[in-house]
């Protein structure tokens, strides 16, 4: 599975959780906070991905821009990992 | 001895409370303010529980029935249901049209007539109201604490600069935070900005076209507004940071956006009623504050690392059991020093801060405990960057049963008995919990 992937399946797993509901297509531009998880939810999906890939990149790096739209969320993810990776 | 309303008129501020279709001026506030005191002037001297509705009504409430009433309990709906039942409550809702004809037919001219008018009254029957604010007890039963309008309004100061700012709130007004911004827009004679929905982008479109430019929120709403990424279309000047311990990469952050802003983040306790203000870009306070004290509160750190505040006010008689014999009062927030600051670990007494909402462990841990096949359960808090903390649940149950249909029935029974940010998010099986020889659950040893 790839970055992305496995975001947007840890994502329904906390929609599950946390009873929230996601909209039914999360494009790259889809904005997080229209995406149908609440901030509680963006809570316990970045504490799912720390255990899953074992990076909170909240906290790791210092972020230029924060995440707006699902495709930045995702990149964020992808730059930590490489980073730790380096 | 003064109320809010000549408190108003001695700093002869004009503040103004703007909705997206009116604007309410101090004048206005003032006349209303007047003719609900007339209507319930049975209520002098007696107590009332004051429920918000949006900010300019509750401030008419306030300017009414401060040094009127007895007591002012500030509510929600929710929490008038914890008032002394005989207590009369009241709920003001001013928002029709014709209201906005009166504030529109008054001239500039007439206010210092209005003001003197209503100065006069106050001077003659003013009485120290005592101002109830709740806040969330261990069983999640409200407790409410008494403050009064000079120390509530003791960090409040009125400048031109200060009156050209547009507040915007975030937090509920009836609430020690929300308070404060009320408070210091009205005292220092700003605008604030009326209402705010469930959704931050809706909210933040508001401000934007509102121009708001002084802006206070906890740590994480912070984090979310960064999210939007419309929060550069607000006009910022001051920047305030509340409710939750502040993190350095959140400080840069706003900063970096923001380099001409006022950034500063607040310490506040409810129960103490004192607060102060950290306004150098860095996490935590300057250590030297403990030697000077800040503003007219001193501060220590005892032998369990426990910050202890002694505010110039006289605390509320509540408390006496966490005041020591020099007049501290043990805050039960947990401090480090570090490098020449003193930061913040948490509550010694467990309280998780979810966001700026308190949980208390003991109230989750008693709605899990009641699961048949559940021994033991542990409650406590895990670091999260979104929201500060989460909650998490380690528990022991019966070793014959099975846990997946164990922790299906916590989770329900969560969902049924608490509030989402109560709810664990984790449920972690464990062999055995380590118990104090008091029979208590550490807790201490937090992971």
């Amino acid at each position: 599975m790839n970055i992305e992937q496995i975001v947007k399946r840890a994502m329904s797993d906390v929609a599950e959780l946390s009873d929230c509901q996601l909209i039914e297509t999360i494009e790259p531009d889809t904005l997080l906070l229209q995406s149908g998880l609440d901030s509680l939810g963006y809570a316990m999906l970045v504490a799912q991905l720390e255990e899953e890939l074992g990076i909170d990149p909240f906290t790791e790096l210092a972020i230029k821009v924060y995440p707006a739209t699902f495709a930045e969320f995702v990149a964020i993810y992808t730059q930590g990992l490489e980073l730790q990776n380096d | 001895m003064s109320s809010l309303a000549s408190l108003l008129i001695t700093r002869a501020v004009t503040p103004t409370i703007v909705t997206a279709s009116q604007s309410f001026s101090l004048e206005w506030l003032l006349e209303s303010a007047k003719l609900w005191r007339e209507e319930y002037r049975h209520l002098k001297n007696k107590p009332l529980a004051l429920i918000y509705t949006n900010s300019a009504s509750f401030s008419v409430g306030l300017l009414a029935f401060d040094g009127f009433c007895s007591d002012l309990y500030l509510c929600s709906e929710e929490l008038a249901e914890s008032i002394e039942p005989g207590y009369q409550q009241l709920s003001i809702t001013i928002s029709s049209v014709s209201e906005q004809h009166i504030k529109q037919s008054k001239r500039a001219t007439k206010l210092v007539q209005a003001s003197s008018n209503l100065a006069g009254q106050t001077h003659t029957h003013t009485i120290a109201t005592r101002w109830w604010l709740a806040s969330s007890g261990t069983s999640g039963q409200p407790k409410w604490f008494s403050h009064s309008l000079a120390s509530l309004t003791l960090s409040t100061k009125a400048s031109p600069a200060l009156s050209a700012l547009c507040w915007a709130n975030l937090y509920q007004v009836y609430r020690y935070a929300g308070l404060q911004v009320l408070l210091q827009a009205l005292t220092s004679g700003a605008t604030l900005v009326d209402g705010s929905s469930e959704d931050l982008i809706l909210n933040v479109k508001h401000y934007a076209t509102a121009r708001v430019s002084a802006l206070s929120a906890t740590p994480s709403m912070w984090r979310q507004m960064l999210m939007t990424n419309q929060l550069l279309s607000l006009p910022l000047q001051r920047i305030t940071l509340g409710g939750e311990t502040v993190d350095q990469p959140l400080l840069d952050k706003l900063s970096e956006l923001y380099p001409n802003a006022s950034i500063r983040h607040i310490y506040a306790s409810t129960e103490a009623g004192v607060g102060f203000v950290v306004a150098d870009k860095l996490a935590g306070f300057p250590v030297s504050w403990l030697e000077q004290g800040v503003g007219s509160a001193q501060l220590v750190i005892d032998e369990s690392e426990h910050l202890r505040i002694k505010p110039s006010h006289k605390l509320d008689a509540q408390l006496e059991a966490r005041i020591d014999e020099k007049g501290y009062l043990d805050t039960q927030d947990q401090v480090r020093i570090e490098g020449g600051r003193v930061f913040f670990l948490g509550r010694a007494s467990g309280v998780i801060n979810v966001g700026g909402n308190k949980v208390h462990p003991e109230k989750v841990e008693s709605v899990i405990l009641s699961v048949s096949g559940v021994v033991q359960v542990k409650v406590y808090g895990q670091s999260n960057s979104v929201l500060g903390n989460l909650v998490v649940a380690d528990i022991v149950i019966n070793s014959h049963l099975d846990w997946s249909n164990i922790s299906r029935s916590v989770r329900e029974r969560c969902k049924l008995a608490l509030q989402r940010f109560e709810i664990p998010v984790k449920l972690r099986q464990i062999d055995s919990l380590v118990v104090s020889p008091t029979g208590k659950l550490s807790r201490s040893d937090n992971v």
